[in-house]
This record gives C-alpha cells, sequence and structure tokens, in this order.
C-alpha cells in the first residue's frame, strides 16, 4: 500500500526513516500512540487508587492484602516501564508519583506511620527460635522490644535499628500487641524536636492530611514526662 | 472444557456403568426462605463423614449441625424433633458443652437417603482478645471427620484460631435407682440410706450429644484457612497463611510446626498458604497451595521442617492472557486429593485443574468453570467478588468433579466422558425428585430462551462450598443459607 492510498492504518507499513509519508496518516497515528498509552495510564491510575482504598479499608485478611499488594507493585512496575506518569488525576495521586520509585510496601509502610498505625513483632515465636509452641506462651511476645517513638526525640534516631516491619504485620500487629508496644503507635510529627532520618518520611508527612486532628487537641506535656521517665528506666 | 454450560449429564457414578449418563434430581433443601438472611445463618463448611451417612455442615454463628441419612424402614424412637435448619434463621443457643436432640416416639417411614437432622450444637462462640483488641470471629471455617471407631462420631471444626474434637454419641438408655440420688436428681440424705441398691438401665428417647473433648487453641497467629486429619487417624495438620501445624489428637497443649513461610522481613511477604491437605494414604506426604498458584508437596519423612518441598507444582503462565489481575486469578483457593491419592484437583478462580503428582510442569486436565468472566476481572476487582474462594471435591470414584459459582450455579465435569454440565441451586426447581436441567451462560451475541446473560448473573448468589458422598452420587450444595441435597435419578 502506498503512503496516501487506502485507509488509514497504524504502524503496520514499514517506512524510510526519512520519509514520514502521507501527514494525515502520521498525525492519526502519533494521535492514536498517544491515546493508547493515555488510556493504559489512565487505567492504571484508576486501578492503582482503587487498590490503595481496598488495601486500607478492606476487611482483615492477609491474603487480600497480599494480592493488592502485589497487583500495587504489578501496576508500579508498569507506570515506571510505560516512562514518565501521565498527569495527575487529583490530588490523592500526586502524592504518589514522587514515590513512584518506591516499594508498594514502603508507600504503604509510610501511610501506616502517619496514620499512627505500627507494626509489631509476632507473638508465637519463642525467644530462642525454637517452632515448637505450646498454647501457654501462644500470646506472649518473644521478648523483642520495639523503641517508643518517642524516644526519637532526645537521643540519636534509634528507629533504623529497628526495622520497620511493613504493611502486612498490620494484619496482625494488634495480635502482636505485647504491653511495651503501647506508645509505639502514636503519631507524634507534631511534638517532634528533631528531624526524622528518613527524608521520604518528611516529605510524605507534608503531602498526608490528616483530618480532624490538630497539635491544639493533644496535650503532650504529661505523657511526654511519663514517657521520659519509662525511658529513662 | 467449555466454560458455558454443556450437556445433559454425567456418567461415572460408582453405581453407573462406563458411558452412561447421570441426571440428578432435587432431593432436599434445609434452610429457612427468608429474603433477608442472617449473616449467621450463611453455611461456611459442608462436609461428609466416612460413610456418608452423616453430613455436617458449619455455619457464620459458629454452630453445627449434623444430618443423618436415614434408612427405607425406621425405628420409631429415632426421629428427630428439634432442628436449627428448621427454624426461621433464629439462633438457637444450646449448652456450650452438651446439647442434647430429644428425639420422639412419633414413627414415620422415610424414603430412603433421606438426610434428616441428628445433631446441633454451638461449636465455637465469638471471642475477643483484649490483649490484641481483635474480635475473633465463630465463623466455622472447616469441619473434618475422624475415622469412627466406635460407636461415637468425632469430627473436628475449627474458627480462624481455635480447633475442636468433638463426640458426637447415643444415648438410649438411662440409669435408675441410683443410692445416693433420687429419681428427680436430688442428693438423698445419706444418714436416711438403710439398703444398697444395683442402678438398673432402663430404656429412654434415643438422644444424640454432642461434647467438646480436646480444644486446640493458640497456636496460630493468622488465621486458620485449613484443617485435615492423618490417614495414621492419630494426628492432624491445620493451616494459617503463613504456618502450618502438625498436632496429635490426644495432646492439646503443644504442636510442631511444619511450615513456616514468614519472612523475616514482612516487608518481603508476596506469597501466603491458601489450603493444605494430607495424602488419603501416605501419612508423611501433605501438600499445600499458596496465592501465587503453586502447590508444594511435602514428605515429612525427609524434614522435621517441611519448609523445603519435595515437589513444586506450577503451570507456566501464558503470556498471551496475562492482565492486572493474574496473580489474583491464579491464587489456589482450594486443594484435594483424590481418593485414589494419584492425582490432587486445584480450584483458583477461573478454572479446576487435575495434577498427577508424579508430573509437576502442569496439570493433566484444565476445566474451565466460568471463563465468561474473563472479561469482567475490573468489576469483580471492584467489588470485591475476585477474592471469593470457591472449594472443589471430587467423586467417590474420583470420575467427576464438582465445584461453584455464581448465580447459585454449580458446575460438575466428567473427566472419563469429557463433558461438563452447570446446574442450579434454586427453590423455583426444588420439586421432589425433579430433575436438574442443565443452564447455559450466553457468552455474546443473541441469548437463547433458556440462557442467561453474563450481565444478568447475580453475584451475591455464589455457591463456595459443595460436598459429594463418598459413596453414592449424592452431593450436597451450600447456597448462601440453604443447603441443597441432589441425587441421581437411579438413587
Amino acid at each position: 500500500m502506498e503512503p496516501g492510498s487506502g485507509p488509514m492504518v497504524v504502524g503496520v507499513k514499514r517506512k524510510h526513516p526519512g520519509d514520514h509519508g502521507d501527514p494525515e496518516e502520521v498525525e492519526a497515528g502519533k494521535e492514536s500512540q498517544e491515546q493508547a498509552p493515555f488510556s493504559q495510564s489512565n487505567l492504571c491510575q484508576t486501578l492503582l487508587q482503587l487498590s490503595m482504598d481496598k488495601f486500607q479499608l478492606g476487611p482483615p485478611s492477609l491474603l487480600r492484602q497480599v494480592l493488592i499488594t502485589n497487583t500495587l507493585n504489578h501496576l508500579r512496575e508498569k507506570m515506571s516501564l510505560e516512562g514518565s506518569p501521565a498527569p495527575c488525576q487529583g490530588p490523592g495521586l500526586e502524592m504518589l508519583f514522587p514515590l513512584t520509585a518506591q516499594s508498594a510496601n514502603a508507600l504503604l509502610r509510610e501511610l501506616e506511620e502517619l496514620l499512627g498505625l505500627r507494626a509489631t513483632q509476632d507473638c508465637c515465636e519463642a525467644p530462642d527460635g525454637t517452632r515448637a509452641s505450646t498454647s501457654a506462651d501462644g500470646l506472649l511476645g518473644d521478648g523483642q522490644q520495639i523503641p517508643s517513638p518517642l524516644g526519637a526525640l532526645t537521643s540519636p534516631p534509634v528507629r533504623a535499628e529497628e526495622p520497620l516491619r511493613g504493611s502486612f504485620e498490620i494484619m496482625s500487629h494488634l495480635g502482636d500487641l505485647v504491653p511495651e508496644d503501647f506508645f509505639t503507635d502514636m503519631d507524634t510529627s507534631d511534638v517532634e524536636r528533631e528531624p526524622w532520618p528518613s527524608a521520604s518520611f518528611a516529605s510524605s508527612s507534608a503531602a498526608v492530611c490528616f483530618p480532624g486532628q490538630s497539635a491544639a487537641e493533644w496535650d503532650w506535656t504529661e505523657l511526654d514526662q511519663i514517657l521520659e521517665i519509662i525511658k529513662g528506666s | 472444557m467449555a466454560g458455558a454450560g454443556g450437556g445433559g449429564g454425567l456418567g461415572g457414578g460408582p453405581a453407573a456403568m462406563g458411558g452412561s449418563d447421570l441426571q440428578w434430581c432435587f432431593s432436599q433443601v434445609k434452610g429457612a426462605i427468608d429474603e433477608d438472611v442472617a449473616e449467621a445463618d450463611i453455611i461456611s463448611t459442608v462436609e461428609f463423614n466416612y460413610s456418608g451417612d452423616l453430613l455436617a455442615t458449619g455455619d457464620k454463628g459458629g454452630r453445627v449441625v449434623i444430618f443423618q441419612k436415614e434408612q427405607e424402614m425406621v425405628s420409631p424412637l429415632r426421629v428427630a424433633v428439634s432442628s436449627a435448619r428448621h427454624s426461621c434463621g433464629a439462633r438457637g443457643r444450646h449448652s456450650p458443652y452438651v446439647a442434647m436432640s430429644r428425639l420422639s416416639n412419633k414413627s414415620r417411614l422415610h424414603s430412603r437417603g433421606e438426610y434428616n437432622v441428628y445433631s446441633t450444637f454451638q461449636s465455637h462462640e465469638p471471642e475477643f482478645d483484649y490483649l490484641k483488641s481483635l474480635e475473633i470471629e465463630e465463623k466455622i471455617n472447616k469441619i473434618r471427620w475422624l475415622p469412627q471407631q466406635n460407636a461415637a462420631h468425632f469430627l473436628l471444626s475449627t474458627n480462624d484460631k481455635t480447633i475442636k474434637l468433638w463426640k458426637i454419641s447415643e444415648r438410649d438408655k438411662r440409669a435408675e435407682g441410683y443410692n445416693l440420688k433420687d429419681e428427680d436428681g436430688r442428693l438423698r440424705d445419706p444418714f436416711r440410706i438403710t439398703a444398697l441398691r444395683v442402678p438398673i438401665l432402663k430404656p429412654m428417647d434415643l438422644m444424640v450429644e454432642a461434647s467438646p473433648r480436646r480444644i486446640f487453641a493458640n497456636a496460630h497467629t493468622y488465621h486458620i484457612n485449613s484443617i485435615s486429619v492423618n490417614s495414621d487417624h492419630e494426628t492432624y495438620l491445620s493451616a494459617d497463611d503463613l504456618r502450618i501445624n502438625l498436632w496429635h489428637l490426644e495432646i492439646t497443649d503443644r504442636s510442631f510446626n511444619i511450615v513456616d513461610i514468614k519472612p523475616v522481613n514482612m516487608e518481603e511477604l508476596t506469597e501466603v498458604i491458601t489450603a493444605a491437605e494430607f495424602h488419603p494414604h501416605q501419612c508423611n506426604v501433605f501438600v499445600y497451595s499458596s496465592s501465587k498458584g503453586t502447590i508444594r508437596l511435602c514428605d515429612m519423612r525427609s524434614s522435621a521442617l517441611c519448609d523445603r518441598h519435595s515437589k513444586f507444582f506450577e503451570e507456566p503462565e501464558d503470556p498471551s492472557s496475562r492482565s492486572f489481575f493474574s496473580e489474583i486469578i491464579s491464587s489456589i483457593s482450594d486443594v484435594k486429593f483424590s481418593h485414589s491419592g494419584r492425582y490432587m484437583m486445584t480450584r483458583d478462580y477461573l478454572s479446576v485443574k487435575v495434577w498427577d503428582l508424579n508430573m509437576e510442569t502442569r496439570p493433566v486436565e484444565t476445566y474451565q468453570v466460568h471463563e465468561y468472566l474473563r472479561s469482567k476481572l475490573c468489576s469483580l476487582y471492584e467489588n470485591d467478588c475476585i477474592f471469593d474462594k470457591f472449594e472443589c471435591c471430587w467423586s467417590g470414584s474420583d470420575s467427576a468433579l464438582m465445584t461453584g459459582s455464581y448465580n447459585n450455579f454449580f458446575r460438575m465435569f466428567d473427566r472419563s466422558m469429557r463433558r461438563d454440565v452447570t446446574l442450579e441451586a434454586s427453590r423455583e426447581s426444588s420439586k421432589p425428585r425433579a430433575i436438574l436441567k442443565p443452564r447455559k451462560v450466553c457468552t455474546g451475541g443473541k441469548r437463547k430462551k433458556d440462557e442467561i446473560s453474563v450481565d444478568s448473573l447475580d453475584f451475591n448468589k455464589k455457591i463456595l462450598h459443595t460436598a459429594w458422598h463418598p459413596l453414592d452420587n449424592v452431593i450436597a450444595v451450600a447456597a448462601t443459607n440453604n443447603l441443597y441435597i441432589f441425587q441421581d435419578k437411579a438413587n
């Protein structure tokens, strides 16, 4: 088929690199190529937002959350392969784009931190790592202690020493709480006296709005004193 | 195999000669007819016992109802009167430890093969873990019968956290003439006892007692999805999302962890355990399936900790059908060994696959359950139906398979005849001995008279739990809060 004759087609005819052929055909091809990635990107964004909502609002099922997270990872990879992300569709998605380089798990971890949900260790493992479980000890922690986030205010940040457990611990975080973990789920971003070590945390904390909360509503003085005492002891 | 409805019947039942067609007839339906279904009444598991004479159901309210198959001539003392399934959805409350179903003196003739209520009891209660601030649902996830070794029957029932061993026994005699108690049960004054007598046993109306004999608790951090009794009749396994534990039926305070896929860093978690089962004959072999569509066969003789599999079953993905939801629909929701032990069957979202244990590279048979849903995956993801966990089951002779679908449809596949059929569990076709008419889903083009379009399917009516009688062509299908029992015409 010669250029300029017959119906317009896209990507079928081989052309000389210097020969752009029928301008109309080229424009139609360019337009459809622009539309296809745009639609795909649109779908990715929609699925991304849907998956995020499902992850945070769905029933407590580890299977479900793993499947959604893997889907999120797949979406992220797809969007990365397609090049730069599509124009932002809304304020919610705008937050996600700077973080596309991170794993979905890290993204969700940071969201969980901001929301005041912290993961804890598993409670059924014996301190010595043995696998035989006993009913009597089933509900107690394994001795690992997650330092209070307030402990990072006056000392060099120790949170980096304890690996953040990730979003899947959320599924059992309440099941794994031990008395030492009662203070770990407090969001102290409003009363921080030292910068956090993670830059991404700082950047994302600025982007995430915590509706219904303000520093004026929190009176940390007394609690801070109590935690200082505990930390000191 | 075609995804839409197919021919008129199945062959290959144990009583049928090879090649003859089998027609399914409605037999019974249990449960309330109310439009508003109470959440607690939704059936969550169905299981025949080894002989097929007993059929157990568990529901979201933590109750277990056991039906017994009646013989042609019935003893006047063995007629059930009370039934939680016959009530209008009320949550019948019984003693948490012993429940008795009093039987009347009425004599009735039952048609052969009819299942009637044998026992009802509250297996699990809702709990609240105050330390973890978590509510533990009472929903019965699985019921597994133990092989009968004496007059009593034993079964295991489990919710998300706790497994219980129940003993169901009959009592038809009552001791009278106690020395220390009056006939009404009050204690007698010892000083007034001047003579001793030997208590005598007198017949009474038959009573069925259900009592918890063992409670296996506090061994699972995550939600239990499977229990499986070993062929040694002494041990069983329980599986949650990340671990599998081995128990001895006599020991409740200790279990052995045999599989643990929990990563050190939970951020690296990408796969969970979805189902597990012991081999029907080899007490050292079990399999577990994963959310990534893989099955691992483990041999407990090779290692005490079976983190390393002996065999790994996975079908290569078809690149042409890859989509955003490929991983979700490949997640295996159920795995079942064949009765022979040579094959196993897996159920993922769209298909049923039969695997030869000697071939790990691909399944030997694949049956499409509802392929017409592949183009609707986005919608099904949005309404969460894509996360539904369908079960599957073998016929007694391993010649046929059965699994559920939406719109109260269930699918049956004849392996020998290579035919499939779609049937419906509905009240409209619930006339005694009415032959079930095959249903068809219209996948495109002009819809025929008896066909139903994909867009008209009711995704709230899903059949997740089915069971096939181990010896006869009798099937039990759970449709929300109703239990349908179908039999082949010859039966």
